[in-house]
């Protein structure tokens, strides 16, 4: 337990890179699956085509293999990156092609009726989606955008595996000198405290958005997804 | 920066990658396997409501899918031993995968579970049926229908993820490049190699998928 | 005239210059440093951060160690003030590709000089030589390396004592994991039967743990050098000539009675004298 508390100030500093990796990956993981994800519905096929090797390339190969990738070898072909800008560039990346599909099915969900009757009304395109069906597609996408959220949180622990010194990179670290050091190796404390903080961070997200779809199931009126949606939704929740 | 892209280390390579590749289907095989039993046992734990049973599952899958599958590797692979529990490399490897991919297949197949029309328990206790044989005749049957492209997809994500366990010694196919490039740095060949191969694998086993959920909803077609 | 006041003014001014002027030029007495570092205005250095006493992490979290001074010392002399330095961890599995990848600028993180590296990197002159050696449980039957055959034995990826045993004991299983801790844990728990690597390091694992033993014999001499890219030859006889300077300023020696046991600190030193090296 001392070592705990010794290294306290280490894992609060592997805290803060977990944050800043996860901000930013959240960020920019949700702009691209919103622009990714209209462009998997529209009708131009081109566009569909583009969304769709995008998001079958980082969905079909390990999160873990395109880090790597990523890493070493974007420099080859001139773009130098730090560990940090190369995870945060993968992980939203990633996050957005899984992303992409959620708000895909988010759409999909949506009857098609509304497009035809918008399009009868005189809306243009972008106002069919800008009034119509994006309101619409935001209630059935909370829930697997959280499952996503959680896996991102949790992904940026990949980022230790290139040397980002964030938290579970400092926890290796810190089972590593004690290991060498002191000769016993302290992973079952560690590791398992690393799983609770972890847990708590991401039950402290869960409990956010169910605030957050209750209060906009009050405000919009649509009836509750059928079963079906909802386990076609949690497709894309759970691929990492 | 200047590199040429050596094809021909590639086909030297693929003895290596073979070995890779094969250690990788076998994990991954064996792991899918226990993830679905795994599954389809705790989601009957949860919808019997089983009175201890079904809390531990709550709790258990309610863990697993809150902290990352790395964390959860290195805890079994290092930690685990330290009070005695130690297991083979493959062991772990499998375990980490089967305790990942277990408790999103209960979710999956709870899913199916929950899916089926309540009238139909009600028939079948109207026939006389006790609740595990319901299950087993009725509910599984057609949970598994509802549930399997979630359930496949579970399994496409266990496949993906054996590639984690490259950092616990598995000389799986993520394992032999990483090797293959600290010892010749070969980089962009060896990723493209393995990207490819993954990407084959999936694409497989999604065809694989197709096909079975077409079988299987044969009976309910037409 | 001799020794009239001007004459000898000038004398004297002429032998105040030629003092400064040769002084300096002793003072620094190394080769020129390359216009990208100056432009940089940093040396990026790789170093290892899970090898004692050349590279570790201490209490902090900040890299230490021989070789992590002589990194500092390196941008001490080349751009004058020993913070220019960016420490970055690297591994024997990755420190090639991030040095060919532009991510650092130079490695000195107990790399040995082998025919397959420089084939992609630029080696200095060696700084130091070692050994290889085996770690074994204490209370193990393994008293040599023949008695390794059909046995399981980890090492660090990347590092040569993985071609030596190819070559020459390929009748052992290899496990093969990320670093010196990971590797050790292995042995502890019984995943292998015997660990691996340079002696130096496996020197300080023994002095440090009472479950594991050095297995007695030493294999596969070799030499250190730090390394840089490919072609950067300026770059490189720079680097030379600052590790040769901080051996001879003593520096090196300081560390190394700073950084390793007491009981070993001979035997380091031994290693960093070239002139020491067995002849095979």
């Amino acid at each position: 337990m001392d070592l705990l508390v010794d290294s306290s100030g280490l894992f609060f500093d592997g805290l803060v890179w977990t944050f800043k990796l996860a901000l930013l990956t959240l960020f920019f993981a949700t702009a691209i699956s919103m622009i990714v994800g209209v462009m998997s519905v529209t009708g131009l096929r081109l566009l569909r085509a583009v969304a769709l090797i995008y998001v079958e390339f980082f969905r079909d190969i390990p999160l873990l293999v395109s880090l790597f990738f990523v890493y070493f070898g974007a420099p080859l072909i001139g773009i130098p990156l730090d560990p940090f800008a190369a995870s945060a560039a993968t992980l939203s990346l990633w996050g957005g092609a899984n992303g992409a599909e959620i708000v895909r099915g988010g759409f999909n969900s949506i009857p098609q009726h509304q497009r035809t009757s918008a399009a009868a009304l005189g809306l243009k395109p972008w106002e069919i989606y800008w009034f119509v069906l994006a309101p619409q597609a935001l209630l059935p996408i909370i829930p697997p955008f959280t499952g996503l959220f959680t896996l991102l949180i949790q992904s940026t622990s990949l980022a230790a595996l290139i040397g980002v010194p964030e938290f579970f990179r400092i926890a290796q670290i810190v089972v590593e000198r004690t290991t060498m050091i002191e000769g016993h190796s302290p992973a079952f404390l560690v590791f398992g405290v690393v799983l609770l903080v972890y847990y708590a961070i991401c039950s402290v997200l869960n409990l956010g958005t169910r605030k957050l779809e209750q209060y906009m199931h009050t405000r919009t009126a649509r009836t509750v997804v059928s079963a079906e949606v909802q386990i076609i939704d949690r497709r894309a929740e759970e691929s990492v | 920066m200047q590199y040429n892209f050596d094809f021909d280390y590639i086909w030297s390579s693929a003895p290596a990658l073979l070995d890779g590749f094969i250690l990788t289907v076998q994990v991954t095989a064996i792991s899918i396997v226990l993830t679905v039993i795994v599954g389809v046992i705790g989601a009957v734990i949860r919808v019997l409501a089983v009175p201890v049973l079904s809390h531990l599952v709550i709790a258990y899958v309610s863990l697993v899918r809150n902290t990352p599958l790395l964390a959860q590797i290195f805890f079994i692979f290092y930690g685990l031993p330290s009070i005695g529990l130690g297991l083979s490399i493959f062991n772990s490897g499998v375990l980490a995968l089967v305790i990942w991919g277990g408790a999103y297949n209960v979710e999956n197949v709870r899913g199916g579970f929950l899916a089926v029309p309540k009238g139909l328990r009600e028939a079948g206790a109207s026939l006389g049926l006790r609740p595990l044989p319901y299950m087993w005749l009725i509910a599984i049957p057609l949970g598994i229908r509802v549930s399997l492209p979630a359930v496949l997809n579970t399994s496409v994500s266990v496949l993906k993820n054996s590639a984690y366990l490259q950092a616990i010694g598995l000389a799986e196919l993520t394992f032999v490049a990483m090797e293959r490039i600290a010892m010749d740095f070969r980089t962009l060949e060896m990723f493209a190699a393995i990207g490819l191969i993954y990407l084959g694998l999936v694409l497989t086993l999604s065809i694989l998928v197709r096909r079975i959920e077409h079988v299987m909803h044969r009976p309910f077609r037409g | 005239m001799p020794f009239s006041l001007s004459w000898i003014s000038r004398c004297v001014a002429f032998t105040l210059a030629l003092v400064v002027v040769v002084g300096s030029a002793s003072a620094a007495g190394l080769p020129p440093v390359p216009d990208a570092i100056k432009d940089a205005g940093l040396v990026r250095v790789g170093t290892k951060c899970d090898y004692p006493p050349y590279g570790y992490l201490d209490n902090q979290g900040k890299p230490q160690g021989v070789e992590v001074n002589l990194g500092r010392q390196i941008a001490k002399y080349a751009l004058g003030d020993s913070s220019k330095v960016e420490l970055v961890c690297v591994t024997s599995a990755n420190r090639i590709p991030s040095l060919v990848g532009g991510k650092i600028d130079v490695i000195i993180a107990t790399m040995g000089i082998n025919a397959k590296r420089k084939e992609v990197i630029d080696f200095t002159d060696p700084y130091a030589w070692g050994g290889s050696e085996i770690v074994v449980p204490s209370d193990s039957s393994v008293k040599g390396m023949a008695d390794l055959k059909g046995k399981t034995v980890v090492f660090i990826k990347g590092a040569w004592q993985i071609p030596w045993f190819e070559k020459n004991l390929p009748d052992v299983q290899t496990l093969k994991l990320d670093s010196v801790s990971d590797a050790l844990q292995a042995l502890l728990q019984g995943r292998a039967d015997a660990y691996a690597h340079d002696l130096t390091v496996l020197a300080g694992l023994a002095k440090n743990n009472k479950k594991i033993r050095l297995g007695g014999e030493v294999y596969q001499i070799g030499f250190t050098g730090a390394g840089v890219r490919k072609g950067e030859t300026e770059w490189r006889d720079f680097v030379s000539a600052a590790i040769k300077k901080a051996a001879e300023d003593g520096l090196t020696a300081k560390w190394i009675r700073e950084h390793v046991e007491p009981d070993l600190q001979d035997a380091v030193m031994n290693t960093w004298d070239l002139d020491k090296a067995p002849k095979s």
